[in-house]
């Protein structure tokens, strides 16, 4: 059974493209060549033991995510020549027989880094629901609210002393929650990347002394609040208030403000939400900031499939190359995962509007960085991209793997009021292919 | 179980053996509790508007005999009764959606009438201030989670909700109205609801919502798959979606918007050509031309003279459906008590039972009869002792103590917030619950005395400044399904707003503007602020307007003391702004209590 299709990474500037092999060999391989090539001063890793994967070396993650369902069909996973693909083009990437859409030519060159994965599949096919379980890793329970990924992090990794908020979502937020981890490790939502933050300066007049004799009086008047009620609120929000204040005075903020880029870098990741976005995603990193996500809308594609999704894929092909290029020539690309996908792929058969509708069964996402294998395509889909026939991943499965490449122990538990909740789904694994 | 009344089968009453009748007899003979309307004795009997209030106190003590048979059951003692000011408060903002004034709260300690509580239930019914609150509430669950915030759509549709409220609409008429609305979005603000569907989410996304808001069922979720725990399946989703078959809203004029959409129901033939089209069970659209069914219950035939959303409509609202009143039942529930009888509110499942089984019917039963008049719940709940309740905490529960009365032992601060958990969820004390977005904007704006300088600039104004804040935090959603009106939780962003924001700079500035072009400094004019430092010389009686003003009630002589020698740290006002500032960020302020 082919597992894998791999690029023998490090070789292609070479010109020498390795060829897929069956897996077992090809972790030796790659690992080899891959730290024998790597730009960024990503150590060499020794082979591990078979039934054993080399430790994670993640320290930050950036999520792509792509806001109503991405046509995997138009994007990483076309089926050149089937009655159901419709009008997109592709090209060939530097894997032999892989192509990937015309619409990403910027992405297709950078295979190397790039760990597709063709064999998504979930069973959730209403968007809020599957953005919850892509977002937390589990489906909506009535009695709990999952944390994001993004606020486990936060929790895990994140240092409480720090300046910046450990997780923040550019382009909006659809409910992810730091759960029951509390209000602080919410998501730091930035609705528009090229506004500043908004009331980030104290009112005129308000001078730093004043700012602490009102911060004093007001955590005075919630903790004996918060005595009389005995609720947990007034305290969430003192740390709220802690942390604000702490913003408002921090150099670091300057990492928000992307009017202090040249023009050509913001030209290159594009003036779009998205690329500029991913523009200040790699500013966060480079402060400090442990997880980004940068959300792109519009992938609800029921109508006018064919002309929307070329549009998307040049936003992503502009924001996502520049931000591993970016990333590379920060040596950070080595620690830092960075995550494309949606919460589900569409249905291959095109509906009478030109449109593709919602389709969990099988879907791409797309890794890069952080410890993961780039050059390579795990899974595979059946002759129209319908179903899964290759090395089936779910999201817990996905989450369990991000949970390795951060060196999280999966079975951590938590307790969300009287319940326990592991930090990972225990229907999940970490998918071998993805780091060896 | 069901009974008979009237001829009609209704809706089951409840197991405990409570019936409206029983109550409503017992409200009639036993004098049990003051009037519910003060000062004019008991009403005549045939009078329909005292019969409403009669149910109402009926129901009221229905909910608390079965919250207090609870609490007993689990062993726990409640709080005792809130204060004047506690309740006027906390009734205010449930109410109105904004804190009581200054001048009510002195009003109301000062009042010794022994119903005034009941009386303010009856004035604030009918305050206008009221009809828009419960029209925001609404409002915002129809318009929830939309990819644009449709705040245009949403404002006709929520005056047009504050209209129906004033004139004593029932909720079943509205959400009539809602749902089956024909015609030109110019001429009925009720298309709005249909019209929020338009981008490709009808009939599913359509069917979905309306299910979850007016049935309280998920039936959404067997859009693709079939529910794991419920009976509902596939192909029920599909005949459920088919009542919106072919109702797509088209622009009248598509070269002018302005013209408005038209939404059309399909006739017979139409609708017959439709069917049977690409019908396959696991595609929405070729599902959505299954024939109409209704939740759990029979199919639907078309006919001519009444079109399939009208006869959604006449199941979805008779006496014998068993989702709507209960439905409506929890949601009010859920905005007065923050949580619901059936929590999430809005999944009602065979596994996700009621806390007070034999309450919500009850309270469902009750609805139903008074018409679907919400004030009957609104009435029921605010003269129930559950909600008058201190949301104080009763010694023994606080930090380091035991579980008092919950049996939690000495296992530690878990082992208290878990029996404080339980204890709260079995209503054993007032509730606590933050404010909504919107309870946060009108509240800084009543308290500062800015809404006066607001209400004199259009309503639209201030919307539109309304939304410009809110914008900011509410999510901009990228699809149509999920739905809650927004809390204020609490993060980072909402923090510098209320820090740093242009309401908060204007509302405890205690100078006027700078210059021309200080908008804020104009707003400041003739804030809360100035004319408290303007009427008042003494450090305490400033301090005691303030905490009236801010939190609607006095200050302890501690609190006093703390905030008057804080506030006159300095020369200038400034401490002053400094201390109308931290009561305006505190969480007594941000919170309902």
């Amino acid at each position: 059974m082919r597992l894998v299709q791999r690029l023998e990474a490090g070789f292609d500037r070479r010109g020498f493209l390795g060829l897929g092999l069956a897996s077992g060999i090809a972790w030796m391989l790659s690992r080899g060549a891959r730290a024998a090539a790597s730009p960024a001063g990503e150590e060499g890793v020794s082979a591990p033991a078979p039934d054993r994967l080399p430790p994670g070396r993640a320290k930050r993650c950036i999520v792509l995510f792509m806001d109503g369902g991405p046509s995997h069909m138009d994007s990483w996973d076309p089926k050149p020549g089937r009655e159901f693909q419709g009008p997109t083009e592709t090209i060939p990437t530097p894997i032999p027989g892989v192509r990937i859409a015309a619409a990403l030519p910027a992405m297709a060159s950078r295979v190397r880094d790039l760990c597709i994965v063709r064999s998504m599949t979930s069973r959730e096919g209403n968007h809020s629901r599957a953005k919850y379980l892509l977002h937390a890793g589990y489906p909506p329970n009535p009695t709990v609210v999952h944390p994001a990924f993004g606020s486990l992090l936060s929790h895990e990794a994140g240092d409480p002393g720090f300046d910046l908020p450990s997780f923040v979502q550019v382009n909006g937020n659809n409910g992810e929650s730091g759960g029951y981890l509390g209000v602080a490790h919410d998501p730091f939502v930035i609705q528009d990347p090229g506004q500043p933050i908004a009331n980030l300066a104290p009112p005129p007049g308000v001078d730093d002394a004043r700012l602490d004799g009102r911060m004093e009086f007001l955590a005075r008047l919630d903790r004996r609040f918060g005595e009389s009620r005995g609720t947990e609120v007034p305290e969430s929000r003192q740390v709220m208030y802690a942390r604000s204040r702490r913003l408002m005075a921090s150099p670091l903020t300057r990492a928000f403000d992307l009017s202090r880029e040249k023009d050509a870098v913001r030209e290159r990741y594009g003036r779009d939400s998205f690329g500029q976005g991913c523009l200040m995603a790699s500013r966060l990193v480079e402060a400090g900031v442990p997880v980004v996500e940068v959300r792109l809308g519009g992938w609800d594609t029921h109508q006018d499939n064919w002309t929307k999704v070329p549009q998307l894929l040049a936003q992503v092909d502009r924001g996502f190359s520049n931000l591993l290029d970016d990333l590379r020539a920060k040596g950070l690309l080595g620690e830092t995962l960075v995550v494309w996908t949606g919460e589900f792929g569409r249905t291959p058969r095109p509906n009478p509007r030109g449109g593709r509708d919602h389709h969990p069964r099988a879907w791409s996402m797309v890794m890069a960085g952080g410890g993961v294998l780039g050059g390579q395509v795990v899974g595979e889909t059946d002759a129209d991209a319908a179903e899964v026939i290759d090395r089936p991943v779910t999201v817990p499965d996905l989450f369990a793997s991000w949970a390795h490449a951060f060196g999280l122990n999966p079975r951590k538990t938590f307790y969300a009021g009287e319940r326990p909740v592991t930090l990972v789904d225990r229907a999940g694994a970490p998918v071998r292919e993805f780091f060896a | 179980m069901a009974s008979r009344r009237g001829g009609r089968r209704i809706l089951p009453s409840l197991g405990a053996g409570l019936s409206l009748a029983s109550a409503l007899a017992l409200a009639v003979l036993l004098p049990g509790r003051p009037p519910a309307r003060a000062g004019d004795g008991p009403p005549p009997a045939d009078d329909p508007a005292a019969d409403g209030l009669l149910a109402a106190a009926a129901a009221s003590r229905a909910i608390d005999r079965e919250i207090d048979r609870a609490l007993a059951e689990a062993g726990l003692e409640p709080t005792g009764p809130s204060d004047d000011a506690e309740f006027l408060r906390r009734l205010s903002l449930d109410m109105l959606g904004v804190p009581p004034t200054e001048g009510e709260v002195l009003a109301f300690l000062a009042s010794r009438d022994p119903s005034k509580r009941a009386a303010k239930v009856e004035e604030l019914l009918a305050h206008p201030l009221h009809f828009d609150h419960a029209a925001d509430l609404w409002g915002r669950l129809l318009f929830a989670g939309l990819r644009r915030y449709r705040s245009e759509e949403r404002g006709r549709v929520q005056a047009w909700l504050a209209e129906g409220f004033r004139a004593g609409r029932g909720l079943d008429d509205l959400a009539r109205d809602l749902v089956t609305a024909s015609g030109n979005t110019n001429d009925d603000p009720a298309l709005a609801y249909v019209l929020r569907f338009r981008d490709g989410g009808i009939p599913a996304d359509i069917a979905g919502t309306t299910s979850r808001i007016f049935l309280g069922v998920q039936i959404q979720c067997a859009q693709c798959h079939d529910h794991p725990y419920e009976r509902w399946k596939q192909g029920e989703f599909a005949g459920f979606a088919a009542f919106f078959n072919l109702v797509n809203p088209r622009p009248a004029d598509p070269e002018d918007r302005r013209k408005g959409f038209v939404v059309e129901d399909p006739g017979l033939r139409q609708l017959e050509r439709s069917r049977g089209r690409g019908g396959e069970g696991a595609d929405i659209r070729g599902a959505a031309r299954a024939a109409p069914r209704f939740l759990g219950g029979g199919e639907w035939t078309d006919r001519e003279g009444t079109t399939r959303r009208e006869a959604l409509a006449d199941w979805m609202l008779s006496r014998e459906n068993p989702f709507f009143a209960k439905a409506m039942v929890n949601r009010v529930w859920s905005w007065w008590f923050g949580r619901g009888l059936v929590n999430p509110v809005d999944d009602f499942r065979s596994d996700n039972p009621p806390s007070h089984p034999a309450l919500l019917e009850t309270l469902a039963l009750g609805l139903a009869e008074s018409g679907f008049d919400q004030r009957f719940l609104l009435r029921a709940i605010a003269g129930s002792r559950a909600y008058g309740r201190t949301s104080r905490l009763p010694p023994g529960w606080e930090a380091g103590a035991p579980g008092a009365g919950g049996g939690g032992g000495g296992e530690g601060e878990a082992a208290r917030e878990i029996a404080l958990r339980r204890f709260d969820r079995a209503y054993g004390r007032g509730p606590v619950k933050p404010l909504t977005a919107d309870q946060v904007f009108d509240s800084v704006l009543r308290v500062t005395g800015m809404d006066d300088a607001f209400r004199r600039a259009n309503r639209a104004e201030i919307e539109r400044v309304k939304e410009g804040l809110l914008r900011q935090f509410v999510s901009e959603i990228g699809d149509d399904e999920t739905g809650e009106s927004e809390q204020w939780a609490g993060s980072i962003p909402q923090g510098l707003l209320l820090m740093n924001g242009p309401l908060t700079q204007a509302g405890t500035r205690a100078s006027g503007p700078a210059g021309r072009g200080d908008r804020v400094g104009i707003l400041a004019r003739e804030n809360t602020l100035r004319r408290v430092l303007d009427e008042e010389k003494d450090a305490g009686a400033r301090v005691g307007r303030l905490y009236l003003a801010a939190l609607g009630r006095r200050p302890s002589a501690e609190e006093v003391r703390e905030a008057a020698a804080f506030a006159s740290r300095g020369k200038s006002d400034r401490g002053w702004e400094d201390l109308l500032w931290a009561l305006l960020n505190g969480s007594e302020f941000m919170s309902n209590h």
